[in-house]
């Protein structure tokens, strides 16, 4: 909505009008190789899908977010091992930094292997859902959940209580930062008083609080972006013209951006596109159906005692989600930034390259698509040059 | 909390008490007032599953029964692209699985089906081998349903005594009714259409049901007004079903039943148990049963005949024309007389003559006694001898010897094996 606002706004100006009249006249709505032109409605496509950076909002129910030694003690945390049952992973085992904080892995590898790609942090704060299966209506909750699940780093409420209660550097910020700390509607008074879960409660916010700052910068499209809707037609030749047919075909014939929607290039909800979902024999992984049940049953979760200064607004998205089995196999849309990092694609990490994630798209199969179901999914007739276009435009999504 | 399963009961019964246990069912007298809808394990008649040919790939036919059970479903009609998985999952639990026929040989005919001879061809040939309480489902709109093939179909049900499951628009219901004065329609998803317009359809055609497979909206939210209207102005008429559509579905089928059990509560115990399961029992199971009698009475075998199961008292030979499928009760032994079992299959129509012995190779000797060959059945892809008599007299290495004659003349086929 904000995007739509920014380009309307341009339009009052008379910015956009002259844009439009310059593409409209200057440029054919036709396009070739050595030159690619946007008709009206491509502009605004286009513009809606910044601007970039966005302001980051503050983790619901979170009262640490924002806090800067609450940031910093998460960073540390972030990298501490002792929160794991074999005192060996922490949360940088998985999302790497160096990675675009994912892992190049297909499936993550904490104590066991799990069963979905390890996805990357960079912007995770503007999410609505968090995980796959938007089994968190929180970050804070989000970082909460790996540290007790017996897949990853496995430990209980009591061994993470204790684990906590050792580690001098968490209570002493504690400690310090007590009045920040709110439980029951009043700030914390004695550190000591605090039970297992409510540091539980403390480390997890301090993470997110941590996980939020982790937010990228403008890319070659962020740019090319400003450079055409400020008809700044010098700024526009930095980018690619397979870039910028890519950008085409993303936002028309491919129609990417029905759910890669906006400046993070997601909708933040969830889809069923044809992915398999079978773990083993015998086994699925329903996505977005576990995901609203485990939400619903968190005791984390945005209408739980620990979310602090959440409004009711807020816990609408927790209150009313739907469980329906049009869940059954949804999984949330990612966000397309940075995803050059964070190979490889897809909820299980089941496609290595993002050529071939745009060759699943050409061959979806549409039978594993009910014929009430996502209509809008079809094979995307594409040949190879396009193909490649639509990479290019993708990994100009990423910072370099 | 009680509840009344009865298709233990039912499956032990006789077939004409099954005829009076049935008409029981349908005028409501035998089991409804002990039914107690509240149940959390209210069983639940599931009319809408696909085992298709990925599926069949991905999940163990043992597997999917394990999940209809732990469903507690009373029965499923299973339908699949192709066949081969509705007829795993019959063999495995036929007092739980109602096979219907796709007429889908791959999952992705649903739009070229209605114009596909080879689609019609490949029905009307399971529907000579198999039996099935169904045809469908199939994918069929608007005036689709006027030509041949959908047609031939409509005609095929009457002769098969089968019911029709049309995943239709209202418009191509009408005109698979209109076709014939007897056959029946399930109406897949109920068209999609809204209570009011199921509601319509319903009261115009006496001979239409509805099912609800993949119709999240029914009771999404506590079940509303239009939807509990249609269940009470039409008692007997609506069905459940999950869907699995997609091979992952498989496993959905236990939290569809939980699911349907949370607004099905909300019904008075009669309509509840009706919509949970009464109404597809009522109108599949009499059908089913009759069919799965007719067929009894005639025994026409499967293509797959030949087909070895059991490799320790049976050996699988394979010829160019031919194959053969030889069983014995037990293990062979020396000088003690055996009946060998034969299935030979292929286009046995243009056989002459079957002969069967024994020799031992290396001595140059075969039995001492001449087998009695005689027909058991046979049907127009299979015969089945039994060849009485047989006495091989020392241990060591033996060969089965067989010839079959035809009018292309003779196919001779030999396997060793030991004798101990």
């Amino acid at each position: 909505m904000l995007n739509h606002l920014l380009f309307n706004k341009r339009c009052t100006t008379g910015v956009c009008a002259v844009v439009v009249a310059v593409l409209a006249t200057v440029a054919p709505v036709a396009w070739s190789q050595s030159q690619v032109s946007y008709t009206m409605l491509e502009v605004e496509a286009i513009a809606a899908q910044g601007p970039w950076p966005m302001a980051m909002p503050a983790d619901v129910g979170n009262e640490l977010s924002g806090k800067l030694w609450a940031e910093k003690l998460g960073e540390t945390l972030f990298h501490d091992p002792s929160l794991s049952s074999n005192q060996a992973i922490s949360c940088a085992t998985c999302h790497q930094i160096e990675n675009g904080f994912s892992d190049q892995l297909p499936v993550a590898i904490g104590l066991e292997k799990g069963v979905r790609n390890t996805q990357g942090l960079l912007d995770v704060g503007l999410q609505r859902w968090f995980g796959w299966d938007g089994g968190a209506d929180s970050l804070w909750s989000a970082s909460i959940r790996p540290m007790l699940n017996k897949h990853e780093m496995g430990l209980d409420i009591s061994s993470l209580g204790n684990a906590l209660r050792d580690n001098k550097v968490f209570m002493s910020a504690v400690e310090t930062h007590a009045s920040d700390i709110i439980f029951n509607g009043q700030p914390v008074r004695a550190t000591a008083d605090l039970n297992d879960e409510q540091l539980v409660v403390v480390a997890g916010k301090s993470m997110a609080a941590f996980m939020r700052t982790l937010q990228s910068e403008a890319t070659e499209f962020d740019l090319f972006r400003v450079a055409l809707l400020e008809n700044n037609v010098e700024a526009q030749a930095a980018y690619s013209n397979s870039a910028k047919r890519g950008l085409k075909i993303f936002i028309g014939e491919a129609n990417c951006r029905m759910c890669h929607f906006g400046a993070s290039f997601s909708n933040a909800e969830f889809h069923d596109t044809g992915r398999p979902f079978f773990t083993g024999v015998g086994q699925v992984d329903p996505g977005r159906y576990t995901g609203i049940q485990r939400v619903k049953n968190d005791p984390f979760n945005l209408l739980g005692q620990y979310a602090v200064g959440s409004s009711d607004v807020d816990k609408l998205k927790t209150s009313e989600v739907k469980l329906g089995q049009i869940n059954w196999g949804q999984w949330r849309t990612p966000s397309l930034r940075n995803l050059a990092h964070t190979a490889p694609y897809m909820h299980d990490g089941s496609l290595q390259t993002l050529r071939d994630v745009v060759d699943a798209y050409v061959n979806i199969d549409t039978d594993r698509l009910h014929a009430q179901g996502e209509s809008i999914l079809k094979p995307l007739n594409l040949n190879e040059v396009q193909r490649n276009d639509l990479v290019e435009f993708l990994l100009s999504l990423s910072v370099k | 909390m009680a509840q009344v399963n009865i298709m233990p009961i039912y499956n032990a019964l006789t077939s004409v008490s099954k005829a009076i246990v049935l008409a029981g069912i349908a005028l409501g007298t035998l089991v409804s007032t002990s039914i107690h809808a509240q149940s959390d394990s209210l069983p639940i008649a599931d009319v809408h599953i696909h085992y298709s040919h990925d599926s069949v790939e991905l999940t163990p036919p043992e597997r999917v029964i394990e999940i209809m059970r732990e469903a507690n479903l009373k029965f499923a009609l299973v339908s699949s692209s192709d066949d081969n998985g509705t007829q795993l999952l019959s063999e495995l639990a036929p007092d739980l699985i109602v096979p219907g026929l796709r007429p889908y040989r791959r999952r992705g005919e649903t739009g070229t089906w209605f114009t596909d001879p080879d689609a019609l061809e490949y029905v009307e040939l399971l529907l000579v081998n198999n039996q099935y309480a169904t045809i469908g489902e199939f994918h069929l709109y608007g005036s689709d349903a006027e030509l041949p093939i959908p047609k031939r179909i409509v005609e095929l049900a009457e002769e098969y005594n089968l019911i029709l499951h049309a995943h239709s628009d209202a418009d191509a219901v009408e005109r698979l009714l209109a076709q014939s004065d007897s056959v029946k329609v399930i109406w897949a998803h109920s068209g999609f259409d809204s209570p009011e317009d199921i509601s319509a359809m319903l009261s115009k055609h006496n001979r239409l049901w509805a099912d609800l497979a993949f119709r999240g909206e029914v009771g999404s939210g506590g079940l509303s007004d239009a939807w509990r209207k249609l269940f009470e102005d039409h008692p007997t008429r609506m069905m459940l079903g999950t869907d699995t559509y997609t091979p992952e579905r498989m496993y959905f089928i236990p939290d569809h039943a939980a699911g349907a059990r949370t607004w099905l509560n909300t019904l008075p115990a009669d309509l509840a148990a009706n919509v949970a399961w009464r109404n597809g029992f009522n109108l599949i199971m009499p059908v089913w049963e009759a069919n799965r009698k007719t067929a009894a009475a005639t025994m026409i075998q499967p293509l797959d005949a030949c087909k070895l199961e059991d490799a320790d008292n049976a050996v699988l030979l394979e010829g160019d024309r031919y194959k053969v499928l030889l069983k014995t009760q037990a293990a062979l032994e020396v000088s003690k007389q055996a009946t060998v079992n034969v299935t030979l299959c292929g286009d046995v129509s243009k056989v002459s003559s079957f002969k069967l012995d024994a020799s031992m190779p290396a001595h140059g000797h075969g039995t001492n006694y001449t087998p009695s060959v005689s027909i058991d059945q046979q049907s127009q892809n299979m015969i089945n001898y039994n060849v009485d008599g047989v006495v091989l007299h020392m241990p060591g290495n033996w060969q089965w010897d067989i010839e079959i004659q035809d009018d292309a003349g003779s196919e001779v086929l030999e396997q060793a094996f030991i004798v101990k």
